[in-house]
């Protein structure tokens, strides 16, 4: 029983220290979008949505799958338009920077 | 079938992982956020195919709706009020996780039922972070939003002093085409720098930095420019007017 735990906690050990690695030394330039691309990640939880939604166990579990499913969809569609609409403007130098 | 699944979501965690580190780049940055958003699709649809999910209507419908409310808030977001709106989105999320994790507790905890320890686990720890995240992201927001209100300029006793006083600050305050009593679409505090005498901007570039506006105060004719770090600037200027 709580060899499963264990897993889970491997997991989330070894994505802490991923995590940790890939964000230092960042240029401050990019904080900000670095900060949306993790938010926009962060909407995997839109997996256990649909999960939660699709299997439809009570009635109750259904309403909450579907309002789930809207929240995560927002943060996972909306956190990578906004993500590419601010690295849009890095694709050219502006006229005038020395 | 099962395995597969798992296959995918193993795929989407690498994207994920080589996305982050693409953003990470200048020059890599759009590919990596297209890379993580491609790991994203693959793990929607590796779940579309999962035995588990008996019907599709209501995933489809609130699919359909998160995905254009989503669209229309990123698109409809000011350049300036971005960060605001990633916390906004991000808070979403967090409520996406609060509601899975209550419908799960809905359907296993019954009387008599046993509940596995991990599974205990992921319910309270969902539960605790979605609704930290929910509410926390959700109260900043309303709390900036009452900040947004138009300023009366002189409420401040530096702005009445301002008149003839050479005044330092941020790029990001110094903005003469958005002075604080016109409906300004960033919500600091900002001084009204072109009524100075004088005014010098120490910056590293004429870049209009992530914001992507122009400032009007950079072309004033009052306006010296001294390129280079402020603070090294400063810093300099100091150590020379100490010397004389």
């Amino acid at each position: 029983m709580i060899e499963g735990l264990v897993v889970l906690l491997v997991i989330f050990v070894l994505a802490m220290i991923v995590g940790f690695e890939i964000i230092t030394k960042v240029p401050t330039t990019l904080h900000t979008p670095l900060m949306s691309g993790s938010n926009a990640i962060s909407g995997i939880t839109i997996i256990g949505s649909m999960l939660v939604a699709g299997m439809g166990a009570t009635r109750l579990a259904q309403v909450f799958g579907v309002i789930a499913v809207v929240f995560a969809m927002i943060n996972v569609v909306g956190g990578y338009v906004v993500t590419d609409r601010m690295l849009q403007m890095f694709k050219r130098k502006p006229e005038g920077e020395q | 079938m099962a395995a597969l699944i798992e296959l995918a979501y193993l795929a989407a965690a690498i994207l994920f992982i080589i996305g982050l580190k693409r953003l990470a780049h200048p020059a890599t940055a759009r590919r990596g956020n297209v890379a993580s958003a491609v790991g994203m699709l693959i793990a929607i649809v590796a779940t579309l195919v999962d035995r588990q999910i008996l019907s599709f209507p209501l995933i489809l419908v609130g699919g359909v709706i998160g995905s254009a409310l989503g669209l229309w808030m990123a698109r409809a977001v000011k350049m300036t009020a971005m960060p605001q709106m990633v916390g906004i989105m991000n808070g979403f999320g967090g409520g996406a996780s609060l509601l899975v994790a209550a419908a799960e507790w809905h359907r296993l905890v019954q009387p008599d039922a046993v509940l596995e320890l991990n599974t205990a686990v992921s319910i309270y720890a969902s539960t605790l972070v979605g609704a930290v995240t929910f509410s926390g992201s959700m109260a900043t927001t309303s709390a900036r939003l009452s900040q947004c209100r138009p300023l009366n300029p002189n409420r401040h006793p530096v702005e009445r002093a301002r008149r003839r006083v050479p005044r330092g600050g941020v790029d990001h305050v110094v903005r003469a085409d958005q002075t604080p009593s016109s409906s300004s679409p960033t919500w600091r505090w900002i001084l009204d720098a072109d009524r100075a005498a004088n005014v010098i901007v120490m910056k590293r570039s004429m870049n209009p930095g992530f914001a992507g506006v122009e400032n009007e105060l950079f072309y004033n004719p009052k306006t010296a420019m001294l390129f280079g770090n402020a603070k090294d600037s400063l810093l300099r200027l100091i150590a020379e007017v100490k010397a004389v």
